[in-house]
Order: structure tokens, then C-alpha cells, then sequence
């Protein structure tokens, strides 16, 4: 029983694909934990303290 | 010492009352605190806070020698309000530090509020490191009271750069449910396609309607009994694992937990001993066989605490039960309290009933139900006391007959800040050298 076939040209847009996905969560992942944190707070701090490292 | 991001991790488990203590992952963690700690290398800083009760952030550098320096940037998000957070002037020691596991399962399920149930909390955290630019991810979504899904992801690029893969991607999933009686979890691995299964069971617990946190006479000691399955799908490779742990308290009130871990496809077999000899010093053993190689070894560690206020410090020992009443006290593994007087009870009441004979056994009666809530008692105040005493150090030791090396650790407090350094000393007859040294700083606001 053969597989699933799949041409050359849909398996090299399958891994394109998968590469663009990957690559956006990459970037995007700790900015969408920024934004889900702060429309999510209730009393929000100062954006300055909220994102960068009081000392 | 754990990392400000883990004990934010602990903080979240906690407050929704997530006891990790009663998964498979963690069944020899109290061995493993002290014969299997990690010791930081180079130098690394960092510096965290709190920008609300659910936002936390985190910054660090760290200097891994030829003069190159990294960093890393890290957040995290919860829904849940993190009330036990403590910074790290506040924070206690026995928080941040790993050491011996005080296992105390409760007997009943958890189960939410109506007004908790609508927040089932989760958490988000993202980390970057610098300049390599690789990402850490992790998602903690509570489904129920017993169950919660983990999904954590790592993308490193180039770590050693190919000609056919110039990046490394895994994302791991774990489908967790976590009940008093038993724990179940359901794993799968994306970089081998491995799917796992986890199981742990203990023995003897019974549902308790008046649970209370504390310790009482039917959770005095503890059996379980797990495993664990994985199936590789991309090389078809198996794996198995079982472990057996048995958490009590000497007739002193001394926790010790004893493991026997087997792995029959490696041919692995291991016994560990840990016992907390006082408030201040753990004792742990470690035995290793390979029944395929007839290879062994023999790993013993410890770890000793420190007060820095002498006034402070609690009595190391428990209060120890005077000698007539030790004898009537015997603990049993299976969550009962069974006095020497019940097992004579049974005997002599077959015989014909005598005044004195009544008299006297309701006399033991009394005297042991006295025996037993003193044990209790004082297996609490023990606990109480390592819980809530001002440590402000911590040295860990260990070393194996196999490797020749004496592994050293440090973790303490000076100041705000929370300090951990280490080195791994060989001992090989002819060339002794330091194999690693490091040092840690952190500081949290």
C-alpha cells in the first residue's frame, strides 16, 4: 500500500510554510506574552515599568 | 538554586494547589537535590521583578569564559494572582533551594469553587537568549482541578550549523491529570516523535472528608508505585521505567524516603536513601547496578544548613517520645497506626473475659491513641519547624566511588541577593584538578 504522494512543488510549500510558522512564533511569542499580559492586568503599571527591569 | 523563572513556575503550582511532588517526573527528587544538583559555571547575573501581582520579568548576563558574554531576556504572565510570591530579601531559603522533598499527598481530589471555576488559571512565559537569539516558550493551561495541559517549545538556531539543518526545533506536549490516589500523564515529543506515558499510583490512601494540610495519622508515610513507557515512532525505539518510593517518619519524626527505581531495557537497577537526620543535615545514598555489565557504583551525599541568627535557630532534633511509649508506637507503610495492645486485644479476647484483663487493655488502648497523637504532634512540629526556620545558607556535598570526584555547592544569601557557587574537585591520584567553578547572583524586586 503506497502512501500519500505528494509532489515535489507541494512538499517544498508544506516546509516553507512550516518554516514561516516557525519563524513567526519565534519572533512573536514573547511580544504576544507582552500584549496578553497587559490588556489581561486589571490595575495596569506604567508601560516603562511593565517592560523594562526596575532596579 | 532554582532559577527565577522556576520558582515563579513553583509560586504558580502552589497557589493553585498543583502538587508536583505526586508525579512520576518528580519521584526522586529528594536523591536527586542532593546527589545530582547542577553547579553553576562562569559567572552569571540577574536581575528580575514584579511589575504586577501577574507580570514578571527577568533579565540576565552570563560570562561562560573566552570573554564572551550572553544574556537572556524573560517573561512571564499568569491569570492567577501569585500572593506567595516573595522577593529576594523576603524570600526563604528553603523556597529557592532544592533539597530533601517533604511528600505530604492529600486525601482528597481538588476541586474548585464556582467562582473558580470560571478562572482556571494558566500562564504564559517567553524567554530569548542573546546574542544567539534562540527562543523558550511555555504555556500552562489548568482544564480542571486535576488535569492541565503543558506545552513547551525551544528554537535554537544555528547550533552547529550544517549543510543540511541549520536549526533545532522541539515542542513537547503534556496532557497531566493529578489525583490524590494516582497521577497520569501523556507525553509527546516532536524532535523523535517520542510518545511517553506516566503513571503513579499510591497505596493505601484513603479519602479523608476533613483533609487538613497537616500531617495526621493516615498519611504518615507514604507508597508508590510508577512507571513509565516511551515509544520512539520515528526509529522505533522503546523505553521503560519503574520506580518504587516510600515516604515515612522514623518513631523521632525524622522524614526518609527510600526509592527503588528499575530500568529492564538498560538493565539499570537503583536504591536511594534520604533521610532528614535534623533540621539542619539531609543524608543521601545512592546504589547503582547494571545487570547487563555487572557495572556498580556508590554515590553519598548530604546537605547541611545554617542560621545566621543564633537566637532564631530551632532545636535540631524533634522532640524525641519518651522511651515507653516509642515501644508502643509502630508506623505502618500501608497509612495506619497499629498498637502492639490492638494485636494483643485480638488474642486475648478470645479468651474468658477477666476484670483486670479488660481494665488493662483499655488502659493500653488509652495510653496508645495518647502515643499516636503525640507522634503526630511531634512528626508536625518538625515539619513546622524546617518550614519556617531563618535559614540563610545551605552547603551541599556528595561524591561516588566511580568517578572520583567530590562535588561541592554553596547557596545562600547576602544581602538582598541570592548567591550559588560551586566546583567539582577531581580527585585522581595522578592529576587532581577543579573541573568546574561558577558563581550566581540573583536579585528580585
Amino acid at each position: 500500500m503506497s502512501g500519500l504522494a505528494l509532489s515535489e512543488e507541494s512538499k517544498e510549500r508544506i516546509v516553507k510554510i512550516l518554516d514561516t510558522t516557525t519563524t513567526v512564533v519565534h519572533y512573536g511569542w514573547i511580544p504576544f506574552v507582552l500584549y496578553v499580559g497587559w490588556i489581561s492586568t486589571p490595575n495596569r503599571p506604567s508601560l516603562i515599568k511593565y517592560v523594562y527591569f526596575p532596579v | 538554586m532554582l532559577e527565577y523563572m522556576e520558582y515563579l513556575e513553583q509560586c504558580f503550582a502552589k497557589n493553585s494547589q498543583w502538587d508536583y511532588n505526586n508525579l512520576y517526573e518528580h519521584v526522586l527528587d529528594s536523591s536527586a537535590s542532593i546527589l545530582q544538583f547542577k553547579i553553576p559555571h562562569g559567572f552569571k547575573f540577574s536581575v528580575s521583578s514584579s511589575s504586577s501581582p501577574y507580570n514578571y520579568n527577568s533579565i540576565s548576563f552570563e560570562n561562560r569564559g573566552k570573554g564572551r558574554l550572553n544574556g537572556s531576556l524573560a517573561y512571564f504572565y499568569t491569570t492567577q494572582e501569585l500572593s506567595n510570591y516573595k522577593t529576594s530579601k523576603n524570600i526563604p531559603l528553603q523556597d529557592v533551594i532544592d533539597s530533601y522533598r517533604l511528600v505530604n499527598i492529600p486525601k482528597n481530589d481538588r476541586s474548585y469553587t464556582d467562582n473558580e471555576e470560571s478562572k482556571r488559571p494558566w500562564l504564559l512565559y517567553g524567554r530569548m537568549y542573546l546574542p544567539s537569539q534562540s527562543m523558550e516558550a511555555m504555556a500552562i493551561k489548568r482544564l480542571t482541578a486535576n488535569t492541565q495541559l503543558m506545552l513547551k517549545g525551544v528554537n535554537i538556531l544555528n547550533p552547529t550549523p550544517t549543510p543540511f539543518n541549520n536549526k533545532l526545533t522541539s515542542l513537547s506536549f503534556y496532557l497531566q491529570s493529578n489525583y490524590y490516589k494516582w497521577s497520569r500523564e501523556a507525553i509527546f515529543l516532536s524532535s523523535d516523535a517520542l510518545f511517553g506515558l506516566r503513571f503513579l499510583y499510591n497505596f493505601g490512601n484513603s479519602t479523608n472528608p476533613q483533609c487538613t494540610p497537616s500531617i495526621d495519622s493516615n498519611n504518615i508515610s507514604t507508597l508508590s508505585l510508577g512507571t513509565e513507557l516511551w515509544y520512539g515512532a520515528m526509529n522505533m525505539t522503546p523505553g521503560l521505567s519503574t520506580t518504587l518510593r516510600y515516604t515515612s517518619f522514623s518513631v523521632t519524626g525524622n522524614p526518609l524516603t527510600f526509592t527503588l527505581a528499575c530500568n529492564p531495557i538498560l538493565g539499570s537497577v537503583s536504591t536511594t536513601y534520604s533521610i532528614k537526620t535534623n533540621v539542619f543535615t539531609t543524608l543521601c545514598s545512592k546504589f547503582d547496578f547494571n545487570f547487563y555489565s555487572y557495572e556498580s557504583d556508590l554515590t553519598i551525599g548530604c546537605d547541611l544548613w545554617r542560621f545566621g541568627n543564633n537566637e532564631d535557630v530551632p532545636d535540631s532534633n524533634p522532640t524525641p517520645l519518651p522511651s515507653k511509649e516509642r515501644e508502643l508506637f509502630i508506623p505502618l507503610h500501608d497509612h495506619q497506626l497499629v498498637f502492639p495492645e490492638q494485636e494483643k486485644a485480638k488474642t486475648i479476647s478470645n479468651e474468658p473475659k477477666d476484670y483486670e484483663s479488660d481494665l488493662l487493655l483499655k488502659f493500653l488502648e488509652i495510653q496508645g491513641i495518647k502515643t499516636a497523637r503525640q507522634s503526630v504532634a511531634t512528626i508536625n512540629n518538625f515539619t513546622q519547624k524546617i518550614k519556617n526556620a531563618p535559614f540563610t545558607s545551605a552547603l551541599k556535598l556528595n561524591t561516588s566511588l566511580k568517578n572520583h570526584t567530590v562535588n561541592l555547592m554553596w547557596e545562600g544569601k547576602y544581602n538582598d541577593f541570592l548567591l550559588s557557587t560551586g566546583c567539582s574537585l577531581n580527585l585522581d591520584l595522578k592529576r587532581p584538578n577543579v573541573d568546574g567553578f561558577g558563581l550566581q547572583i540573583q536579585y528580585s524586586s
